[in-house]
């Protein structure tokens, strides 16, 4: 049989998912034994272009808010049989979306200061927002196991099922003391599992990494933080740490109280 | 049944033996609550723990499991290997040994469930009894589960001296070599536990529900609006199933190792809270909104599972769902409106 041809890309990131893979260690020989890897600038010393190879499946990382992002996606998705959305920023628009509530240019002054007029950026998106997506892995960063199943099950022509489950259920049973009950805020009840539900067992409640969970409960979630004094606009900087482009006008209404 | 004493001075000695012969799980401290854990250090044992985060039933039911491993080359499939040991379960509380008796016959019931099977078998179940009331969202009064000794194999309840151990009939073989820690019970002792008894059953005699009418009651509540009302406070999170030692569904997936060289047949607890859990082929969903996935928990505590094993419920009122779900919902609200035709108060 022959393997399946896999491509690591990166966009508007930290590049921590591409990180996490190669932080899989003892599991790497296994990975490089069931597919081959043609592109992977992270991990490799190739020279040539970066898009120019033809891929089975591309796992693309970041989120796309550049012009340069916008084409390349094109480019990678004409050239790749398959896309995945690699971690938070290209699944939701992850951390780099926070911008786009100050205001894209307000970012960019801040950022590049006299240079600003010199560099284009936009608002940042999902690479769902610019090409079709076949498949997400979700959180900041991507689970290991996860993404070492997904990659496994890609190899045999498998899709894993997306994890349906909010963090609380995996955070149940690895027995974690509720840090919401504790007097904490924890985003878990509304956030896609998958994590292990590893942010509450270090003592510190979720972040919403990984999206909303499908059939979230906005509302009860609004009115249980509020009771835990988080309000606002408190509230809205905790929900755009990772959601900020992620949610719909009304899903942000129904949870924050205001688009 | 046989009634002996375990003297403290004795208790020591008893869990040397248990140990030699059994895998030993028992209540330890662990984040701020208790948990059922494999014992190294017997120190750890808290026989003094109120309740546990997740039920006894983990040590037959992991919440996940390798069931099978496929050697994707020559296609052999293989379990993992048994256990050397059978598992004893020390201090298992009242409800908790209802809900093991529920677990075996869900789990028993034909075909039965092979792994399972293999991990219960030989199992000795040490069942410990509450004094007082767990945590106040417990409703084993209501369940009638708050008294124990079925389903046990020896049945622990402290006394002054240790412990009062009642052994079930059958189950004296398994403590042969363990004849030596216990003594005949004297009168004094007698009467002392007794008492207990007796303030057992006055500590849980406050029931609020007609266990006989109520499997009948519930379903007459399945068109109702009270429901939708009630998922208001619901996160569709699964929390309250995955805590719950009557829930007894899981999932089963087929996940590849070792660079696509195994194959894993693995297991792995599932709730009927969660959206895709009533999926089926065709992106048809039986349960699409959450509460009639809340419902059918409901109904599947207090009505379906009754009628089908001849209960008058399946819920033991541990009290651990409704502690654990920040929507406070708690099956014997469900229950007490069913009964009741109280509003829901949101
Ligand atoms: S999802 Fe998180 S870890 Fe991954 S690239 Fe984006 S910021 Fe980095
Ligand atoms: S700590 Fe957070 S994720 Fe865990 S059960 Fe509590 S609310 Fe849910
Ligand atoms: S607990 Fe929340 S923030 Fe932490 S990894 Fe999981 S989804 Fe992300
Ligand atoms: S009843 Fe409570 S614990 Fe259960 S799914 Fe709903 S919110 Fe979660
Ligand atoms: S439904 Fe709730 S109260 Fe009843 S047995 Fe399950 S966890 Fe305990």
């Amino acid at each position: 049989m022959k393997k399946l041809r896999v491509a690591f890309y990166s966009f508007t990131s930290c590049e921590g998912c591409q990180l996490t893979l190669l932080e899989c260690e003892d599991r790497l020989l296994d990975v490089l034994g069931a597919v081959e890897i043609v592109r992977f600038r992270e991990a490799s010393s190739y020279e040539g272009g970066e898009f120019d190879a033809d891929a089975d499946i591309a796992f693309v990382e970041g989120s796309i808010s550049t012009v340069h992002d916008e084409s390349a996606a094109r480019t990678v998705r004409s050239r790749s049989k398959k896309l995945v959305a690699f971690g938070a920023c290209a699944d939701i628009g992850g951390v780099n979306a926070i911008k786009n509530r100050e205001g894209v240019e307000t970012a960019r002054e801040r950022v590049y200061g006299p240079a600003a007029a010199w560099i284009h950026s936009s608002a940042a998106r999902p690479l769902s927002a610019v090409v079709p997506v076949d498949a997400a892995l979700h959180g900041c960063p991507v689970d290991k196991d996860e993404l070492i199943r997904f990659i496994f099950a890609a190899a045999v022509g498998a899709k894993l099922p997306d994890p349906a489950a909010p963090v609380c259920f995996e955070c149940k049973l690895r027995q974690t003391a509720c840090v919401f009950q504790k007097g904490e805020v924890c985003l878990g009840p509304i956030t896609r599992g998958g994590c292990k539900a590893i942010c509450p067992a270090f003592g510190s409640g979720c972040d919403g990494c990984r999206g909303l969970a499908p059939d979230a409960n906005l509302l009860l979630m609004r009115r249980l933080l509020k009771e835990r004094g988080l309000d606002g606009s408190d509230l809205a900087r905790r929900v755009d740490l990772f959601n900020a482009a992620a949610l719909t006008e009304d899903q942000r209404r129904e949870l924050i109280g205001h688009a | 049944m046989v009634d002996r004493v375990l003297p403290k001075e004795q208790v020591s000695a008893f869990l040397d033996y248990l140990r030699r012969r059994y895998r030993l799980w028992a209540p330890v401290a662990q984040g701020g609550g208790f948990v059922f854990a494999e014992i190294d250090h017997p120190e750890s044992i808290r026989l003094d723990y109120p309740t546990t985060m997740l039920p006894p039933k983990a040590a037959f039911l992991p919440p996940n499991e390798i069931l099978l491993s496929i050697d994707m080359e020559s296609l052999e499939s293989a379990p993992p290997p048994a256990e050397d040991k059978p598992i004893a379960l020390l201090g298992v509380h009242p409800c908790d040994l209802h809900g093991l008796m529920r677990l075996d016959m869900a789990m028993r019931e034909e075909p039965s469930d092979a792994s399972y099977v293999s991990a219960r078998r030989g199992a000795l179940i040490i069942g410990l009894a509450c004094v007082h009331r767990c945590r106040p969202e417990a409703f084993c009064d209501s369940m009638e589960t708050f008294r124990g000794a079925a389903g046990a194999d020896l049945y622990l309840t402290p006394i002054e001296d240790g412990f009062w151990v009642e052994v079930r009939d059958g189950a004296e073989e398994s403590l042969a070599d363990a004849a030596d820690c216990f003594r005949p019970p004297s009168d004094r002792q007698k009467r002392e536990k007794d008492d207990i008894n007796r303030q057992i059953d006055l500590e849980f005699s406050g029931r609020r529900l007609s266990l006989e009418t109520l499997a009948d009651d519930l379903e007459k509540t399945y068109t109702s609006s009270y429901w939708a009302k009630l998922a208001d406070r619901c996160f569709s999170c699964g929390a309250c199933t995955a805590v719950c030692p009557t829930c007894v569904c899981f999932d089963v997936r087929d996940d590849l190792a070792g660079g696509c060289k195994t194959a894993d047949r693995c297991r792995s607890w599932d709730s009927c809270l969660l959206k895709d859990f009533a999926a089926v082929a065709g992106n048809e969903n039986f349960r699409p909104k959450r509460h009639q996935r809340l419902r059918h928990r409901m109904m599947r505590q207090g009505s379906y599972l009754a009628k089908r094993f001849n209960l008058p419920a399946f819920c033991v009122g541990c009290g651990r769902c409704p502690a654990m779900c920040l929507g406070k919902i708690s099956p014997l609200e469900a229950f007490e409106f069913s009964q009741k035709g109280r509003t829901v108060h949101v």
